[in-house]
């Protein structure tokens, strides 16, 4: 349902959600001057410690004290305002701007809305996580080239136990998309799994049974492939395929995944930034464009992966 | 020690003659299931080019000549007038022309499948190089009656109208999609074969068992302008 909220209703709730992020902030550093003025005579009349030992608890205390405080009254002062703001913004701006650009077909989004935990785990193109802890939104669905296509924020989590201690950790957060076809004639027999390889960064999830190798060797120290069926494998990375998918990378310069099935073709894109997400710094008429560049990805992947031969 | 150190050693030495020679002999199976992958994909491309020239050859002793019956008795439908002007396009030389050529296809084609047949009997005693020779071999005579057919129909566009030939080229297209992933399968699992042969230490299990090297599948590839004689 589109926002009938007035720019400068969506103007000011931007302000409201500004001014409580400053309000948050000041509140951190006061939180963060009273700890210190607490305890740094504490801490140092303290024998038991040296002198360095003290300056290095205080070097690591002080921002981990800034950082939960700061968490804490975004979260009990922020949070609202800024969501209330956020999905007004994207109610109002997202669908019409995609409309307007001409980019797509049959186009329709829901900010709520995203793909499943059960889409995401059958598509195999990332690390799913847990099912309690997966979130998904910003659904973008649509049609480009005449190939059917959803894209969608991604986030998964899974709980780790350290000890005594249980932790959420993000295997997954960025963007995926979906497109119904990648080839005019082509499919891929069981799964054909493709990952960019990055330091200290892996987003795999389950993987298929064979590593493959291919001939190009560039190919193999960028990307990381797995099949259910080695034949299948080259057959859909020909060499012109393969260097489709190192362009897009190059173009996207973020780690991507890519998963065949059949006809359907699954990214992935890990990405920080949340698809249409606005700020509260910038002034709401300057960051409209955002929205277009966030869609560009979709763009990018279609105009480079999809080897499609349009019809009018 | 001493006695740990004489025992020892050998029972090292056979185990990892053991453990290198499995991995040699694994190896090798993958080339060979590699070569079986460009087998496979060679025979779906001679089925498909003999569906093809089936299709042209009944299109020649059938259908054409019920066109011609049609169009002997000049009812002047519609469907008849397109049969009319179809049947101008194609005159007496050029369905000669188009006879000489299946025909020529056809035996290029027999003699392919006597290659593939003798392959299949002696597969069991040939050595995989001599496999892919053969199999190289029926991929070029394949290539040269697919590019043939290719011309036929950019020749004669009045074929397509009878017999499908888009749907044949794209099927066959296909299927060389699928003898180039085969050939890219195998010269995959041939260069680590190849690699790991002359690499110590399996070089020296390999020396011992006599184990060559395979021969990549290597395939010149046929350009389109060879030439096709259709006076």
């Amino acid at each position: 349902m589109r926002e009938t909220i007035s720019d400068l209703e969506l103007e000011n709730r931007r302000k409201k959600a500004k001014g409580r992020v400053v309000v948050a902030v000041v509140l951190t550093v006061l939180v963060v001057v009273a700890a210190l003025i607490l305890f740094v005579p504490i801490i140092m009349s303290d024998s038991d410690y040296t002198l360095y030992e003290k300056i290095g608890g205080l070097i690591i205390g002080t921002p981990a004290v800034a950082i939960g405080a700061f968490y804490l009254f975004f979260t009990i002062f922020v949070n609202r305002a800024y969501r209330h703001f956020n999905d007004a913004y994207k109610n109002k701006y997202v669908l019409p701007l995609i409309e307007e650009s001409g980019m797509f077909e049959d186009i329709r989004y829901d900010a709520k809305q995203g793909f499943d935990w059960d889409t995401i785990r059958s598509a195999a193109v990332v690390n799913c996580g847990d099912k309690k802890y997966f979130t998904s939104e910003d659904m973008l669905e649509g049609r480009y080239k005449n190939v059917s296509f959803g894209a969608s924020d991604v986030k998964a989590k899974i709980l780790k136990r350290r000890g005594k201690r249980s932790e959420l950790e993000t295997v997954f957060s960025g963007q995926i998309l979906r497109f119904s076809t990648f080839h005019d004639t082509k499919e891929s027999r069981g799964y054909l799994q493709i990952f960019q390889k990055e330091f200290l960064s892996n987003i795999q999830g389950w993987t298929a049974e064979h590593a493959v190798k291919t001939e190009n060797e560039a190919f193999n120290r960028r990307f990381q492939i797995f099949a259910e069926d080695e034949h299948n494998a080259y057959y859909i990375l020909t060499p012109q395929f393969m260097e489709k998918i190192e362009a897009f990378a190059n173009e996207i310069n973020e780690q991507i995944a890519i998963c065949f099935h059949q006809s359907s073709m699954y990214v992935a894109i890990k990405r920080t930034k949340s698809m249409f997400d606005a700020g509260v710094d910038v002034p709401i008429a300057e960051q409209k464009q955002d929205i277009l560049a966030d869609i560009k990805l979709l763009q990018d992947a279609g105009d480079i992966l999809l080897c499609i031969t349009e019809t009018k | 020690m001493m006695l740990y150190a004489v025992i020892g050693i050998p029972v090292a030495l056979v185990v990892g003659y053991i453990l290198a020679y499995n991995r040699l002999r694994r190896l090798r199976i993958k080339v060979e299931e590699g070569s079986a992958g460009i087998d496979v994909a060679l025979e779906k491309r001679f089925d498909l080019l003999t569906e093809q020239i089936e299709a042209v050859k009944k299109y020649l002793s059938h259908e054409y000549k019920v066109m011609m019956d049609v169009t002997a008795m000049r009812t002047n439908t519609e469907q008849e007038e397109k049969r009319r002007q179809q049947q101008e396009e194609l005159t007496e030389e050029a369905i000669k022309t188009i006879d000489e050529q299946i025909a020529k296809q056809t035996k290029t084609m027999e003699k392919v499948k006597g290659q593939l047949r003798n392959q299949v009997r002696a597969s069991k005693n040939a050595n995989i190089n001599q496999k892919i020779n053969v199999l190289a071999s029926a991929h070029r005579d394949l290539a040269g009656v697919g590019a043939g057919m290719d011309a036929l129909a950019e020749q004669y566009p009045v074929l397509n109208s009878w017999v499908s030939m888009d749907y044949f080229q794209r099927t066959i297209w296909d299927s060389e999609e699928h003898l180039q992933a085969a050939r890219r399968l195998y010269n995959s699992n041939v260069s680590l074969y190849n690699q790991t042969l002359v690499s110590i230490p399996w070089s020296i299990v390999a020396s011992i068992c006599h184990m060559e090297k395979a021969e990549f599948y290597e395939i010149e590839e046929k350009k389109r302008n060879f030439s096709v004689s259709f006076d």
